[in-house]
């Protein structure tokens, strides 16, 4: 049985967060500043792609750039690094740092966990392109699949399946493409814990993320990709509750946005607050907007 | 102005869940805790009352 944890026994944990604080402006200012500088100046896909690489390369570049924090932890056991965590029992990963361009992130995968938990029903299609380092492969096993590219006319009852192809062998220090646009995987059967090290590319990613049965390769349900697209959903219901009439702006102009989710959105919304305002809009997107 | 209720409008074809629904596992961060907090937020802020 584990000792409960009293904070009281801990007097250190009291003003850590402040404590923290100058260290983290500091290290955001400078070390994380000029990783995102790397990325700066571009927003083409291929180029940042290639960037990425280069930084996943460069065996100390992650290292240099967390070094103060690093420095911070060992004088200060409850030290805060400024990063965004999250843990559940198969993985624990951080947002190491984040720009419009792309965004590097730390996993560790358990294999204990790994090997011991129910074998997942579902795998997903990010959108995105990732490059992943595996500073630790585990020995795992990569299932991968392909599936068709989720383009404007994507339609959930006539996506086709995605397909399942070779697995491969996660060797440590490899560095691996995944076009999680036609794509995706799976970890099994690792010999020990996964260290792996990830740059998401941001331009030119999908508007979905599709997740699909490992039985059958079937589409279960699809996501937005897009947080801001996701935001102004809810700005717009927002509006909606409150009746506010005068925005019909905002709804109109939403009902023009690339994702049809949204599009489609903005019109039941505008419907349920002002359906003969909205009514024009309606027969020009039924003409032109087959949904 | 003619309001309709949510019944009363056809739902699309395609449903797509809000950003963060779906967890891929290169991206970590409670994304849907966060936009929710916002909107919260902002709620308070324009109705900044007690609820009734």
């Amino acid at each position: 049985m584990s000792a409960r944890f009293e904070a009281v026994r801990h007097p250190g944990l009291a003003g850590a967060r402040a404590r923290s604080a100058p260290v983290n402006a500091c290290w955001l200012a400078g070390p994380a500043a000029a990783a995102a500088d790397e990325f700066a100046g571009t927003t083409d896909a291929g180029e940042i792609e290639k960037r990425a690489a280069a930084f996943l390369a460069d065996p100390g570049r992650t290292e240099t750039m967390l070094a103060p924090l690093i420095d911070a932890l060992r004088a200060d056991p409850w030290f805060e690094p400024p990063f965004k965590v999250s843990r559940d029992q198969l993985r624990t990963g951080a947002v190491l740092f984040d720009c419009p361009a792309v965004t590097l992130s730390a996993t560790v995968t358990g294999a204990d966990a790994l090997n011991r938990l129910p074998p997942t029903a579902t795998f997903v299609v990010p959108g995105r392109v990732t490059l992943t380092l595996y500073l630790s492969g585990g020995k795992a096993r990569m299932r991968r699949w392909q599936a068709d590219r989720a383009g404007a006319d994507f339609s959930a009852a006539s996506a086709p399946p995605a397909r399942e192809i070779a697995p491969c062998m996660l060797e440590d220090g490899a560095l691996v493409r995944q076009d999680g646009r036609t794509g995706g995987h799976l970890l099994t059967g690792a010999a020990s814990d996964i260290v792996a090290l990830t740059a998401t590319i941001k331009p030119g990613a999908d508007p979905l993320v599709r997740e699909y049965a490992v039985a059958d390769g079937t589409l279960v349900r699809a996501a937005c990709a897009d947080d801001t697209a996701s935001r102004i959903e809810m700005l717009l219901t927002f509006l909606r509750v409150s009746g506010r009439a005068d925005a019909t702006d905002l709804f109109e102009q939403t009902s023009h946005h690339p994702a049809f989710h949204l599009r489609w959105a903005a019109m039941r919304e505008w419907l349920m607050l002002d359906a003969r305002a909205a009514h024009g809009r309606l027969a020009a997107m039924r003409a032109d907007d087959p949904r | 102005m003619i309001t309709l209720s949510i019944a009363e409008i056809a739902t699309l074809g395609t449903q797509v869940a809000t950003h963060g629904a779906i967890r891929a596992a290169e991206v970590a961060g409670d994304d849907i805790f966060e936009m929710l907090i916002a909107i919260a937020v902002l709620v308070y802020e324009t109705y900044p009352g007690p609820i009734p």
